[in-house]
């Protein structure tokens, strides 16, 4: 996948160092073992399965708002 | 579609017995539109956050276009963390490559704890090169030192041993013969010892032999003009030449006088194994190229640094990056500090033009009998595109 889209934690297991991440409806199960102290409700950047790090809400919105201005639509992206 | 998009490939041998290949691209290279009218800096902190298989070359890249167009210098310490970080990056993803081809050969994934030990290794330089996230701000300031680079790029080192060589780094490096080699990848211990024993074994050497012409150093005022000026910029972005020609630009663009390299290329015409070979060979040069950065003996490694020769007219800007794929180049346009144009030249669109070393390498591949699928995918893999592809032989 080229483009990264950030997602927001919206489970963790903290055992198995694993989140399941949410784009919209879109759910997708991530390895967290890269980011030290992830909560529930934070954004991560996520590649080849892996959260990357932890993004700002605000750097999250921006990047988003950039791919719908190219007017494409990022859930359509994170569920490829 | 999505944003992304994705590759086409389509395979036929004809009544005639030559091969033909068909790449159709859905990559939409018009996004770079949706900067027009935001603020720089907002811009170029983005950049990075949006592009996940290449973010620190899309960010080293955006930055510097950015900083030219301002009219900034940059300082030592901050084009060598960036230069570094395009290198752990590059490191990262032809390990990712090398360990997901020889996976497919044994017709699993890749393990889960060889990708994480990749990502770790990524993780620990990023680290150590940029701790504070700042070197790709506009304008950044970073301290010369780099106390905790040492330790990572040894841990760098210890991975490409246990992925690519099976051995020490100079042990291998001193392997320039075809026996020395062979008695290497016969050991197929390592993802890549198994990934080219197989494709020896199999007769694979010269799949999609073709010859190639590599993209040469390019003047900045040109290139932005080229990309920036008349109605054609997208044309040109999707479908780019120079000289009237597809051109190349991937590791084995940068890889291909190495002696490893040539000892596969006959005749300097390039298939499968001196592909790999220069992915392979690349890899193995980044620690001890990291450590010569981190040191400052070498100032600029970019063909960017060519550019200034030749700088685009005032706010503008371009720069140029070797990103693990390939060249990636990045021209802006600035007024009152926003953006009022901006273009994004990435290697797939030059490797996977209709025309380029992909489809003509696909081509001689389609015109043999046997095992054409097999092979079509290790040569795609070896040329590397930065998004999904589809592959259809009829």
């Amino acid at each position: 996948m080229c483009l990264a889209l950030p997602a927001e934690v919206v489970s963790l297991d903290a055992e198995k160092e694993t989140a399941v991440v949410a784009l919209g409806p879109v759910k997708k199960e991530i390895s967290v073992a890269l980011v030290d102290e992830l909560r529930i409700g934070d954004y991560v950047l996520v590649h080849v399965g892996f959260a990357l790090h932890k993004l700002s809400p605000e750097e999250a919105a921006r990047t988003l708002d950039l791919i719908r201005d190219a007017g494409e639509d990022p859930h359509e992206e994170f569920a490829a | 579609m999505g944003v992304e998009g994705r590759l086409t490939i389509g395979l036929e041998r004809r009544a005639d017995g030559s091969g033909h290949a068909r790449i159709v691209s859905s990559r939409p290279v018009g996004m770079t539109r949706s900067f027009a009218g935001k603020s720089v800096e907002d811009v170029i902190r983005t950049v990075p956050l949006l592009f996940s298989v290449c973010g620190m070359a899309q960010g080293t890249a955006a930055v510097e276009a950015a900083e030219q167009a301002l009219g900034h210098d940059v300082s030592m310490p901050v084009r060598r963390a960036r230069r570094l970080l395009v290198l752990a990056e590059t490191m990262r993803e032809h390990l990712l490559r090398i360990a997901a081809d020889g996976s497919r050969l044994l017709g699993i994934p890749t393990a889960p704890e060889t990708t994480l030990q990749i990502m770790r290794t990524f993780d620990a330089l990023r680290r150590a090169i940029n701790p504070e996230r700042r070197a790709l701000e506009v304008g950044a300031s970073l301290p010369c030192d780099l106390p905790l680079i040492d330790p990572a790029i040894e841990a760098a080192r210890s991975v490409i041993e246990d992925i690519v060589t099976g051995e020490p780094i100079e042990r291998f490096a001193a392997r320039t013969d075809p026996d020395a080699l062979s008695a290497w990848h016969g050991m197929c211990a390592t993802a890549a010892q198994q990934l080219v024993d197989r494709v020896v074994v199999c007769g694979w050497t010269g799949s999609g032999c073709v010859e190639t012409a590599f993209l040469p150093g390019v003047g900045g005022s040109a290139l932005a003009s080229r990309l920036l000026d008349g109605d054609d910029v997208e044309a040109f972005a999707r479908r780019p030449t120079w000289g009237g020609a597809p051109r190349e630009t991937t590791a084995l663009s940068r890889e291909s006088e190495t002696p490893m390299v040539r000892a596969f290329a006959p005749n300097r015409r390039h298939g499968l194994l001196s592909r790999l070979m220069a992915r392979i060979v690349e890899v193995v040069s980044v620690p001890e190229r990291m450590v010569q950065i981190a040191k400052d003996t070498v100032p600029d490694d970019f063909p960017g640094a060519d550019l200034s020769a030749s700088s685009p007219k005032p706010g503008r800007g371009i720069a140029c990056v070797e990103a693990a794929r390939g060249r990636l180049v990045h021209a802006v346009e600035v007024e009152d500090d926003r953006i009022a144009r901006y273009a994004i030249l990435a290697p797939t669109e030059w490797n996977f033009h209709p025309e380029g070393v992909a489809a003509r390498g696909l081509a001689v591949i389609a015109s043999g009998g046997d095992s054409v699928r097999e092979q079509a995918h290790l040569f795609v893999a070896a040329l590397d595109p930065c998004v999904a592809y589809d592959l259809e032989v009829a």
